[in-house]
């Protein structure tokens, strides 16, 4: 302990420690060590460090700080698996123009698949978001698992047909597998909302691309994690800086 | 009472004394036991004011000794807390 508290000591910042050093060598070779005294060893080195940066150099620190326990944060996160398949939709009823039909078509397709009791019915069945469920009403976790899910339409061009409509369908989850079997259900379940919508009577619906399997976790959110885990710390160093300023100006005067 | 700076003071009002003989001096008058720390971190802000200064000597402990000023400032901030102790005794010998 005697030792951790003089390595401790050296962290004063060094024209303290020209000052002060031998004689604070001194007591702290005389005091019974303890661990109090290495903590406040420690936070004295730290409090008296901080005095002697400038804001630019607080804030630095705060940025780097903060960036450091961000990367942390977003390593420590489970991984995730991102299940992927791809819809088309060909609107059947050539009265309707395609662009009036396929967006009512596709809202219904919606509405199917986001309803609160289909979800909770695939939650119960796929035993999903356990560890939610237990510290979480069943609502979150249902708006939990509607942010999980997307469906984008594809721009039409990129589908080859211009009358029809391609999707990707995506389902994100901790478990591979799961995650291809709840994508394929919800695969199902949008093609069965669009079947029984009036507008789509005579669609067309096919599957070119089947959910995957996912075999790597998706790229994780660690980019973003970082930058705000950078913006934070630059927030707390700047308002620390300032305060510290302030308590410094008050103190002169 | 647990300013640092005030109980180094009030420590030194009663003779110079270094860093380990503060502490224990401290720990037996008010209860106190300063850390390493607290208590280099208060000797560092009270030699700035000009309310200690270092006493020449031969031994790595250093000792310190409190100014005419720093007896000063001693003085008032004694002063006040008297009031807000008489007062508060007042009080509850009222209530």
């Amino acid at each position: 302990m005697k030792s951790l508290i003089r390595f401790l000591a050296r962290l004063y910042p060094s024209d303290w420690r020209k000052r002060y050093g031998a004689e604070f060598d001194a007591l702290l070779e005389e005091a019974a060590p303890s661990a109090g005294g290495a903590f406040d060893v420690l936070w004295s080195a730290l409090r008296m460090q901080m005095t002697t940066w400038n804001l630019g150099g607080i804030a630095l620190a705060g940025s780097v700080a903060g960036v450091l326990v961000a990367a942390a944060v977003s390593f420590a996160l489970p991984p995730h698996y991102l299940s992927q398949a791809i819809l088309m939709v060909t609107p059947g009823d050539e009265s309707v123009p395609a662009n009036e039909s396929v967006p009512r078509v596709v809202e219904g397709m919606e509405q199917n698949l986001y309803s609160r009791d289909y979800l909770a019915s695939v939650i119960h069945e796929h035993n999903l978001f356990w560890r939610e469920r237990l510290r979480m009403p069943l609502d979150d976790v249902i708006a939990k698992m509607r942010k999980d899910i997307s469906v984008v339409p594809l721009p039409r061009a990129s589908s080859g047909n211009r009358d029809s409509v391609t999707f990707v369908i995506q389902f994100d989850y901790s478990d591979p597998c799961v995650a291809q079997q709840v994508n394929e259900e919800l695969t199902s379940r949008l093609i069965e909302g669009g079947l029984n919508s009036k507008l789509a009577t005579h669609s067309t619906f096919w599957v070119p691309e089947p959910p995957s399997l996912p075999l790597k976790p998706a790229a994780s959110n660690r980019a973003r994690i970082t930058a705000m885990g950078l913006f934070a710390g630059l927030l707390v160093g700047v308002t620390f800086a300032i305060l510290l300023r302030s308590r410094r100006s008050t103190t002169a005067s | 009472m647990s300013d640092p700076t005030l109980l180094v003071l009030s420590s030194l009002a009663g003779g110079d004394k270094h860093g380990y003989a503060l502490m224990e001096d401290i720990e037996h008058f008010a209860g106190v036991r300063l850390g390493p720390g607290t208590l280099y971190g208060a000797i560092t802000r009270l030699e700035e004011r000009g309310w200690i200064r270092p006493v020449n000597s031969k031994d790595r402990r250093q000792p310190y000794t409190i100014t005419g000023a720093g007896r000063e400032h001693l003085h008032d901030q004694l002063a006040n807390l008297g009031r807000v102790v008489r007062a508060g005794m007042r009080r509850l010998e009222n209530a």
